[in-house]
């Protein structure tokens, strides 16, 4: 039996000599998202029209008619008229807190309120209403987590208040991560 | 007559102008259109979602009503949903997913094609569907890439080519142009008169070209900070009409 096990365990001794110490990747500084807090009232975290703001991180579009709909990663969307090509125009702002995605029906706009499904009808704008609610479509997309996937970002400390948005921002491959 | 006409020409702009200066989102003949980077798409009287594991199909005929329908596992990390002739074409970090919409209310996986690891919108035309693959700190791998599949068989994806790029994210077709936004590195136009061979013939600097919808003799261009429109009734020599940048 030793007769067996002697020369397994040499070849095994040898092998090991050449398999390299496993080292952890070194951390890396990365473009990645870090969280503002705030009270859990504030107006951001709230659906409904808001005055035009500036395209600070512009997301996805969906064009329909002379209306172009950007997304404003995390934070709501702009809605544009461009029925003059040359002048394009905002035309106002809706806030729908973690959205990240678009699409219209008619005057029905589809979009995400962090993990739900909503639709919500803007053929009053600014009067805007939800006209239904599919709860966890993005089972994966909560209110802690940043608006994009794939990225890193600052982990959330609740001890800080609600998260109201998130900053782009240079973080270290040491936080969390969003698949 | 000179007078009829001028005035039969100031009221029609009258009513155009008019129309213009409508609410968002007025009910148009016009059905809607989103990006390649997208994760919802309507088709007709459905609307399909994709979240990282499943596609799921709404019924929106009364569209501030959807019903759920059915939903598909397809695997892990997808990205992007994109309809093309009665199929959906799935987009993920591992590999293209062709779901046939034969039955609308229920997708049906038909066909699938495994690439390397990489982040992955799709667009199609005619036969052939063109995928980009970006690689980075999250999406993974190393490849970045304008993939192009012969998809003549959905149910057998053939890879025709693969061509180098920078860092692509989203892309668009209008007639013999294929649109490429290749990040701060430009819009890349190609021709794809010959669709399995896409010939570089323009590169458009001066952005961060993140996604295009070609609509109606307009390129609309999502930028990383706002969005740029050419008009394409040349789609090959996109003529650049206006930007709306912060």
């Amino acid at each position: 039996m030793l007769r067996i096990i002697f020369p397994c365990l040499l070849i095994l001794l040898v092998l090991s000599s050449f398999y390299p110490v496993y080292k952890a990747p070194a951390p890396e500084i990365v473009d990645g998202y870090v969280p503002i807090y705030g009270p859990a009232d504030h107006p951001s975290l709230k659906i409904g029209a808001a005055a035009v703001r500036p395209i600070v991180n512009g997301g996805k579009i969906f064009v329909i008619g002379d209306k172009l709909f950007q997304v404003e990663v995390g934070a709501g969307i702009h809605i544009i008229d461009y029925a003059d090509r040359q002048h394009p125009e905002k035309l106002g702002f809706l806030t729908v807190p973690g959205c990240t995605e678009v699409a219209l029906k008619d005057s029905m706009l589809f979009t995400n309120h962090y993990g739900d499904m909503v639709v919500l009808d803007v053929s009053k704008y600014p009067v805007v209403e939800e006209k239904s609610r599919m709860l966890n479509v993005f089972p994966e997309v909560t209110p802690e987590t940043p608006p994009e996937r794939m990225v890193y970002y600052e982990c959330v400390d609740r001890s800080k208040g609600s998260v109201i948005g998130w900053e782009k921002k240079k973080v270290s491959t040491l936080n969390c991560f969003f698949r | 007559m000179r007078t009829i006409l001028f005035s039969l020409f100031g009221a029609l702009l009258l009513m155009t102008a008019g129309c213009s200066k409508n609410n968002a989102g007025t009910p148009t003949p016009d059905s809607g259109k989103g990006g390649s980077l997208a994760r919802f798409t309507i088709v007709g009287n459905y609307m399909y979602v994709v979240n990282s594991k499943q596609l799921k199909a709404y019924d929106v005929s009364t569209p501030g009503a959807p019903v759920f329908k059915n939903e598909v596992s397809l695997g892990w990390d997808i990205e992007t949903i994109f309809p093309y002739d009665g199929n959906l074409f799935v987009g993920s970090s591992t590999g293209l997913y062709i779901c046939s919409l034969a039955d609308p209310a229920s997708p049906k996986l038909a066909g699938q094609v495994q690439h390397l690891r990489a982040c992955d919108p799709v667009v199609a035309t005619g036969n052939t569907a063109y995928v980009t693959l970006r690689a980075g700190t999250g999406c993974g791998g190393t490849q970045n890439a304008l993939m192009v599949y012969d998809v003549a068989d959905i149910r057998v994806p053939r890879m025709l080519r693969s061509i180098a790029l920078s860092g692509p994210y989203g892309l668009g077709v209008s007639g013999t142009a294929l649109y490429v936004c290749d990040g701060i590195n430009g819009l890349l136009i190609y021709d794809i008169s010959t669709r399995e061979q896409p010939n570089l013939e323009d590169r458009i600097y001066g952005h961060d070209f993140r996604d295009v919808i070609p609509h109606r003799g307009v390129l609309i261009a999502q930028l990383a900070n706002g969005v740029a429109f050419y008009d394409i009734s040349r789609p090959r020599q996109p003529a650049l009409l206006s930007t709306l940048l912060h």
